[in-house]
């Protein structure tokens, strides 16, 4: 149970980490409320499917802080964290493609996606 | 002593026309604004000039304020050719400073665009819109006033050596407004409307260190971005002494006219074809092409007449098909004189064409926004000089009224710019309806004063003989001479 816990942290962590990363990517170019508005959107639409989703989403946080999304997903079993932040980062992307296109995301996230996941700066204290 | 003066460098715009009215491109360095109202262009101007002028070595950021959402204005610039895409985040990087905005202080706003510049090093510099600059200064609390932030932007970015383009909303052209003072460069954007007719106007307000195209150019903004239609060059580089009554003549296509017309129409000469509706002005208009394309002569034509590929015939129809004969777009609502005259020269310059017909200047006004038919025959004095001087022999064709009291050629006053002139009239002759044409004018040669009847068929115009012992012809309704009375004869 412990360890199913311990990877739950994990998986918060690195969607953290990956949320972390967009926001720096997106921020300067969107505004953060601009990117702030899109990870919302995707929050809402994964809500749907994972219902305790609904604690990030009522909670009022400044753009770039995702602690409340952390919390979230390490209360949940790993496979539901995972999942859960799958379909979010699924629906953030397609909005943004159906929105400047699938090719400007890919550019505009490049920075976000080279960032190593293991990054230190992204590593959860121990 | 040797010239220590700085040089400066002009950018070309890669905005099709700007140039030309900047008075040869952008200074490097120059502190710009570019205003006018809501949806007249400015945001796709200052990112075609981005586009076009970005590099490694010359990267631009793109500051966004509280205007439009950056996400929205990125979907729809994407729509024009312009926009490529690899550039983002290689040499333009977008930065939105809505945060700093937000707080009302134009010195947070100053100092993180500061901060970006020392970190990225741009040549270029936008700041859109610089309205919510203002309106976010007018909201509050800032420690320094409008005034100083242009200044000090203006500052910062010459000597950053970063060229610089402020892109403003709601000014008024007589409100003394500081930005005005400091700015280097001022590019106007309208929209002018009258009636129903909308046409969208640049003007050059000022442009320090170089002399402007002055008066307003009207622009267009199609797939490709802004176009701006320029007056017309007068072309450099074609001996002009090949033009003249001296020149090589060209041959109309109908035979019997080039005799009429002492030989031809001179190389370089510009023909006027006046006659009432249903005379075969078209028809000889497309002889003249057609005829040039068999002698291995490119043409272009302008047609203004309703359904101009019916209109030609089926030869036309196979020239223009096989691109030897170049067709101006002339349907496009809110079109210039200007705008007609550089389709025409960039198509003439395409093809390497000896022919251009512009058929009719009757349709050609029609077609005009109502703005500019109140300039028609100065701005078509200018064009017909301008085509002329690319060496290209011009046929323009003129609906006329028939009026049998006075001989006209134009109603446009048009006939003093053309070279020379063929007129075409309806005669009444033993009550059926005839048709008369004559050369009126060849400047510098001679040509014949015969009125000659001729026929239209299924070949086209076929010129027939003088009406023998007829007089009054140009009343439109001869009358047998008495030959006793008649001194001369002919």
């Amino acid at each position: 149970m412990a360890a199913a816990g311990a990877d739950a942290g994990q998986v918060a962590a690195e969607a953290v980490a990956a949320w972390d990363a967009i926001h720096r990517a997106l921020a300067p170019v969107v505004g953060p409320r601009g990117a702030a508005a899109l990870h919302r959107r995707s929050l809402h639409v994964a809500r749907a499917s994972f219902p305790w989703l609904a604690a990030p989403c009522d909670a009022l946080a400044e753009p770039g802080d995702f602690d409340a999304l952390r919390r979230a997903l390490a209360s949940q079993p790993a496979v539901q964290a995972a999942a859960a932040h799958d379909c979010m980062l699924h629906t953030f992307l397609d909005l943004l493609a159906s929105l400047i296109g699938e090719s400007l995301t890919t550019r505009l996230l490049q920075g976000a996606n080279d960032r190593p996941a293991g990054d230190i700066s992204f590593q959860e204290p121990t | 002593m040797t010239d220590t003066r700085p040089v400066i460098a002009r950018l070309g715009t890669g905005v099709q026309g700007l140039d030309q009215v900047l008075g040869g491109g952008l200074p490097e360095f120059s502190f710009n604004v570019i205003a006018g109202p809501p949806g007249c262009g400015k945001t796709t101007l200052a990112h075609q000039m981005m586009f076009a002028l970005a590099t490694p070595q010359r990267p631009a950021l793109y500051f966004t304020v509280l205007g439009e959402p950056p996400l929205k204005m990125l979907r729809y610039q994407q729509q024009f050719e312009f926009f490529d895409e690899r550039k983002v985040n290689a040499c333009i990087r977008f930065v939105n400073v809505s945060a700093e905005a937000a707080t009302g202080d134009l010195q947070q706003v100053l100092a993180r665009i500061a901060t970006e510049v020392e970190a990225h090093d741009p040549r270029l510099v936008f700041v859109d819109s610089f309205r919510s600059v203002v309106l976010a200064q007018d909201r509050g609390r800032s420690f320094i006033g409008l005034q100083e932030f242009v200044q000090q932007l203006g500052l910062l970015m010459t000597s950053w050596q970063a060229t610089t383009f402020l892109i403003g909303e709601y000014f008024t052209e007589n409100d003394p407004n500081p930005v005005f003072t400091v700015a280097d460069g001022l590019i106007w954007l309208r929209q002018s409307v009258q009636r129903n007719s909308v046409v969208r106007k640049m003007e050059i307000m000022k442009m320090r260190g170089q002399a402007t195209l002055a008066g307003l150019h009207s622009f267009r903004i199609g797939n490709g971005g802004l176009q701006v239609f320029a007056p017309p060059e007068l072309q450099r580089g074609r001996p002009p002494a090949e033009a003249g009554s001296g020149a090589p003549r060209l041959e109309m296509g109908v035979a019997g006219l080039d005799e009429m017309m002492g030989g031809g129409l001179p190389r370089g000469y510009s023909l006027l074809v006046a006659g009432p509706t249903g005379a075969g002005k078209s028809i000889l208009a497309s002889a003249f092409l057609v005829e040039g394309a068999r002698r291995g002569e490119a043409g272009v034509i302008a047609a203004f007449e309703r359904r101009p590929n019916a209109a030609q015939g089926p030869v036309m129809t196979q020239l223009i098909g096989s691109g030897r004969v170049g067709v101006i777009d002339a349907r496009a609502p809110g079109l210039s004189v200007d705008e007609i005259a550089t389709l025409l020269i960039a198509e003439v310059r395409r093809l390497e064409a000896t022919r251009v017909v512009i058929d009719s200047l009757s349709g050609f006004e029609l077609a005009l926004a109502p703005t500019f038919r109140e300039d028609f025959r100065e701005s078509l004095s200018r064009m017909v000089l301008a085509l002329a001087s690319t060496g290209a022999t011009v046929l323009m064709t003129s609906e006329l009224e028939d009026r049998y009291d006075d001989l006209r050629f134009s109603p446009y006053g048009t006939a003093f710019l053309t070279d020379a002139i063929i007129v075409q009239r309806y005669i009444e002759v033993d009550s059926r309806l005839r048709r008369v044409m004559a050369v009126a004018k060849v400047r510098d040669s001679a040509h014949s004063n015969e009125l000659r009847l001729y026929e239209i068929d299924d070949t086209g115009i076929r010129i027939g003989t003088t009406l023998e012992g007829y007089e009054g012809l140009l009343g439109g309704r001869p009358s047998r001479r008495d030959r006793r009375s008649d001194p001369v004869d002919g």
